[in-house]
C-alpha cells in the first residue's frame, strides 16, 4: 500500500508560537524555529512533513487556525 | 495557503485577540470544522455571547449574526432569539464565570425549559479577562489574584450540575480532546433540545502562570494526564479520582422542545378562536 | 369596550400595537400585565414567556427584537432596578422595545402593595452612563391603552427603549376602556434596510437588519462602529456614537413630547403633575379656580425626554408652581432648573394617594 504524503503549512499572519503543535505531534514533524518573524513570533517549520501521518491533530489543536495539513495529491484539486 | 475554514471568520480581524497558547481559538477552530461536517450555513447560526475571553470566540471572529450581550445573560438573549426565530441554529459560546457565576441561573433555567439552543461553556477555571480571579470553576485550595492563599471554595461540577437541571445532552470534554470534542459539538448542534458542553480550555496568562504552567501546551498536557472517560470510571477508586476531570457524555436523552411546546400551545388556542 | 384595570390596559394596548413577544416575572402591582398578556399573545400567535428574573426577561426581550419581535415586559420597582444594565444595553445597541413600570413604593421592597411615583428619575438615570431615554406616564384606563400605542410607535421611531411609568393607583383602578378600530390606529412599523448596511451610524436614526437575514449583523453593548464592530479605544468612535444615541432624541424633543394644560393663559400659579397625582391635583384646581384663585394646570405625558420648553415658557408668567407628586420631589427638583419662580413640592408618599383636600390646603397655605 502506498504510503499517503501530506504538505503543511502554517500560516504566517496567525501563527503565535505557541508551540502546541511542536509538542504534541507524535511524529515530531516540526522544529521550534530559531528566526523571529515580522509580528515577533517564533513561526515552527514542518521541517520533517515527509514523516507526517495526516493525523490532523496539528490542524485541529491550532489555536489560531494557522496550520494546515493538506494530502499532497489533493493539492492540484484544492489550490 | 491559508486554512479553508477562514471563510468563517471575519477574516479582517485576524489574527485573534487571544494570547498565544489560549484555548478559546482551539474551540473556535473545532467549532468550525463541526459546522463545516455538518454543512451548515453560517448564515443560519445565530451566536450568542456574554462577557470574557470566551465570549470573543464567535464575536468578533464567527462571521455569522451575532449578540454579544451583557455579563452572564447570553442565554436569557438567546432565548428571545431562539423564540422568534426558532428555524435557526442559536448557539451560546461563553465562559466559567459568565454561564455558571453571573449567569448561573439562566444556565440551569434553560436546561429545565429545554430551549433549543447549544450551549459552549469554556472552563478556564478563572476570570481570565479580569486577570485570573476565582471562579466558580476554581479548583479547591488554587491560588488566583483573589485567592492568594489557595481558593476555600469547591468548584460546580457544571456539566453534571446542567444534565441535572434537565437537558437533554451534556458533555465535558477539554481542548486536548480534540476528536472527541469536535464529535460533540456536531452531536450538540444536531440535538433538537438545550444541549450543553463543558469545555476544559487552558487560560496561560491568568491561570497558568499562578500555578506553575506557564505555556497553553503544560497546561493541555496536564488535561491529558488528569483527564478519566466517564466510561472508565468504575476503574478507579474515589481517592483515585480525586483532581481528575471526568470526561465524556454525562447525559443524552429526549424531551419535548420548549419553543415548540410554545408553539403547539399558540397552534391549539388560534384554532380555538 | 371594557371595564378593565389599568394593567390589562396596558396588555391591550400592546396588543393592538402588535407586540407579539412578552417576557416577564411576577411582581406587585405589575402581574396583571404579564397574566393578560399570556392569556391574549397565543390568539395573535405571539409568544409569553416567564423568565427566571426581571434580568433575563429585559435580555430575552432584547435578544426576541433583534430576532423580529415586537416585544415588551412589565415590572415594578425592584424589578425595574433589576433591569436596569439591560435596558442601558437596549440603549446603547439602539434597541426598540417597551417597558411597563408599574410604580410601588420603594425603595426596596418598601410597600409592595401600593402606588408610588418614587421611579421617575430612575426611568431616566437608572442605567449608567450617558444616554437618553422616553418615558411616558398615563393617568388613565383610557390613556394606558394609547400610551402603549404610542410607546411602541416612539421605540421604532427612535430606536431607544420606551418606559411606560403607570402606578400602582393606575394599574389597578377599574375604568371603561374604549377599543380603537384597528384598522383606523396608527402603528409605525419597525424601518429595516432592504440591504446590507451600517446598522449603528450613517444617519442619526439608522435603519435596522434583523438576524436571519445572511448580514452577520453584529451587535454589541461594547462601543463600536457605524459598522457593529467593537472598538473601545477610539475616543472619537465613542463620541460620535455616545452623542448620536443621546441627540437623537433630544433634538427631537418637540416631537416626542407631550403635555396638556389648562387655564395657563390667565394664571398666576401653576400645578405640574403626572400619572396618579395629577387626578386629585386636578381636583384641587377645579375648587381653587372656582374661589377666585388664577391658577393652571400642566400635565406631563411624557415625563422624558423632559418638557422643559413649555415649562419655561409658562414658568415665565406663574409667581408658584405646585408640584404634586407620589415621591419627595423628583420633578420638581426638574421644574426647578428651567423656571425662575418658586416651586413648591406636594410631596405625598407611604402608599395613599393625596387628597383633593390635601393638595388644596397645601397649595392655600403656600400662596
Amino acid at each position: 500500500m502506498a504510503k499517503k504524503d501530506y504538505q503543511i503549512y502554517i500560516d504566517q499572519r496567525l501563527c503565535k508560537g505557541c508551540d502546541i503543535c511542536v509538542e504534541l505531534c507524535g511524529k515530531s514533524v516540526f522544529t521550534v524555529s530559531d528566526k523571529i518573524n515580522q509580528k515577533g513570533y517564533y513561526v515552527p517549520v514542518p521541517v520533517n512533513a515527509s514523516d507526517c501521518s495526516g493525523c490532523m491533530i496539528c490542524e485541529l489543536i491550532c489555536p489560531e487556525m494557522a496550520v494546515v495539513v493538506v494530502e499532497t495529491e489533493t493539492i492540484g484539486e484544492t489550490a | 495557503m491559508q486554512h479553508h475554514l477562514l471563510k468563517y471568520l471575519r477574516t479582517e480581524l485576524l489574527p485573534t485577540a487571544f494570547c498565544t497558547g489560549c484555548g478559546c481559538g482551539t474551540v473556535l477552530n473545532l467549532f468550525c470544522h463541526a459546522i463545516d461536517e455538518l454543512k451548515l450555513d453560517p448564515d443560519d447560526i445565530i451566536s450568542v455571547t456574554g462577557i470574557g475571553c470566551s465570549s470573543w470566540i464567535p464575536s468578533p471572529y464567527f462571521a455569522g449574526d451575532t449578540l454579544h450581550t451583557t455579563h452572564g445573560r447570553s442565554i436569557a438573549f438567546a432565548t428571545g432569539v431562539k423564540v422568534m426565530k426558532p428555524e435557526k441554529k442559536v448557539v451560546v459560546i461563553a465562559g466559567d464565570g459568565d454561564l455558571s457565576g453571573i449567569g448561573g441561573n439562566h444556565l440551569i433555567h434553560a436546561a429545565r425549559r429545554n430551549i433549543d439552543i447549544t450551549v459552549l461553556l469554556v472552563n478556564n477555571y478563572v476570570y481570565g479577562m479580569t486577570g485570573g480571579q476565582v471562579s466558580p470553576a476554581t479548583p479547591y485550595e488554587t491560588s488566583t489574584t483573589t485567592t492568594p492563599y489557595g481558593n476555600p471554595e469547591h468548584p460546580f461540577e457544571i456539566a453534571e450540575l446542567v444534565a441535572a437541571a434537565g437537558s437533554v445532552y451534556s458533555a465535558r470534554w477539554t481542548t486536548y480532546h480534540i476528536f472527541h470534542l469536535k464529535k460533540a459539538i456536531k452531536e450538540a448542534m444536531n440535538k433538537k433540545g438545550f444541549a450543553f458542553i463543558e469545555i476544559f480550555s487552558q487560560c496561560p496568562t491568568s491561570y497558568g502562570r499562578r500555578v506553575g504552567l506557564r505555556e497553553g501546551i503544560d497546561i493541555l498536557k496536564e488535561f491529558k494526564k488528569n483527564s478519566v472517560n466517564i466510561k472508565n470510571l468504575k476503574k478507579f477508586t474515589e481517592e483515585e479520582l480525586e483532581n481528575k476531570i471526568v470526561v465524556g457524555k454525562m447525559i443524552e436523552r429526549s424531551r419535548p422542545e420548549f419553543v415548540e411546546s410554545l408553539q403547539d400551545v399558540n397552534k391549539k388556542v388560534m384554532e380555538e378562536t | 369596550m371594557k371595564f378593565v384595570q389599568g394593567d390589562e390596559a396596558a396588555a391591550y394596548g400592546a396588543i393592538f400595537a402588535g407586540c407579539n413577544f412578552f417576557a416577564g416575572y411576577p411582581i406587585t402591582p405589575a402581574s396583571e400585565v404579564a397574566e393578560l398578556m399570556s392569556l391574549e399573545l397565543p390568539k395573535v400567535d405571539g409568544y409569553y414567556i416567564q423568565m427566571e428574573d426581571e434580568i433575563a426577561s429585559m435580555g430575552a426581550v432584547i435578544g426576541s427584537v433583534w430576532a423580529g419581535g415586537k416585544s415588551m415586559t412589565a415590572t415594578s420597582g425592584p424589578g425595574f432596578s433589576l433591569m436596569q444594565e439591560n435596558i442601558g444595553y437596549a440603549c446603547m445597541t439602539e434597541t426598540p422595545c417597551v417597558v411597563v413600570n408599574v410604580q410601588r413604593s420603594g425603595p426596596s421592597t418598601g410597600q409592595a402593595t401600593k402606588g408610588a411615583q418614587g421611579d421617575v428619575m430612575q426611568a431616566r438615570w437608572g442605567t449608567h452612563g450617558d444616554h437618553e431615554m422616553i418615558a411616558l406616564a398615563p393617568n388613565s384606563i383610557q390613556e394606558t391603552f394609547d400610551t402603549l400605542i404610542e410607546a411602541f410607535n416612539l421605540s421604532e421611531i427612535y430606536r431607544n427603549p420606551v418606559m411606560v411609568m403607570t402606578d400602582g393607583e393606575i394599574g389597578h383602578i377599574r375604568e371603561k376602556l374604549v377599543f380603537p378600530d384597528p384598522e383606523e390606529l396608527e402603528i409605525i412599523p419597525r424601518r429595516l434596510a432592504e440591504e446590507k448596511i451600517d446598522i449603528f451610524g450613517g444617519e442619526r436614526i439608522p435603519p435596522m437588519i434583523e438576524f436571519g437575514m445572511g448580514s452577520q449583523v453584529h451587535v454589541t453593548g461594547s462601543t463600536h462602529k457605524s459598522n457593529g464592530m467593537r472598538d473601545v479605544s477610539t475616543q472619537s468612535v465613542h463620541d460620535e456614537l455616545v452623542r448620536r444615541i443621546y441627540e437623537k432624541i433630544d433634538s427631537n424633543r418637540e416631537n416626542i413630547v407631550r403635555y396638556k394644560t389648562e387655564f395657563i393663559d390667565d394664571a398666576e400659579y401653576l400645578i405640574v403633575s403626572y400619572g396618579a397625582s395629577s387626578r386629585p391635583a386636578y381636583g384641587a384646581l377645579e375648587n381653587l379656580r372656582k374661589s377666585g384663585l388664577k391658577i393652571g394646570f400642566l400635565r406631563l405625558i411624557t415625563l422624558w425626554p423632559f418638557a422643559d420648553r413649555i415649562i419655561s415658557e409658562t414658568g415665565k408668567n406663574m409667581k408658584k408652581i405646585f408640584v404634586p407628586e407620589m415621591n419627595l420631589g423628583q420633578i420638581s427638583r426638574e421644574i426647578e432648573r428651567f423656571v425662575t419662580c418658586k416651586v413648591i413640592p406636594v410631596s405625598k408618599i407611604g402608599g395613599i394617594p393625596h387628597t383633593i383636600s390635601e393638595i388644596e390646603t397645601k397649595i392655600r397655605s403656600n400662596l
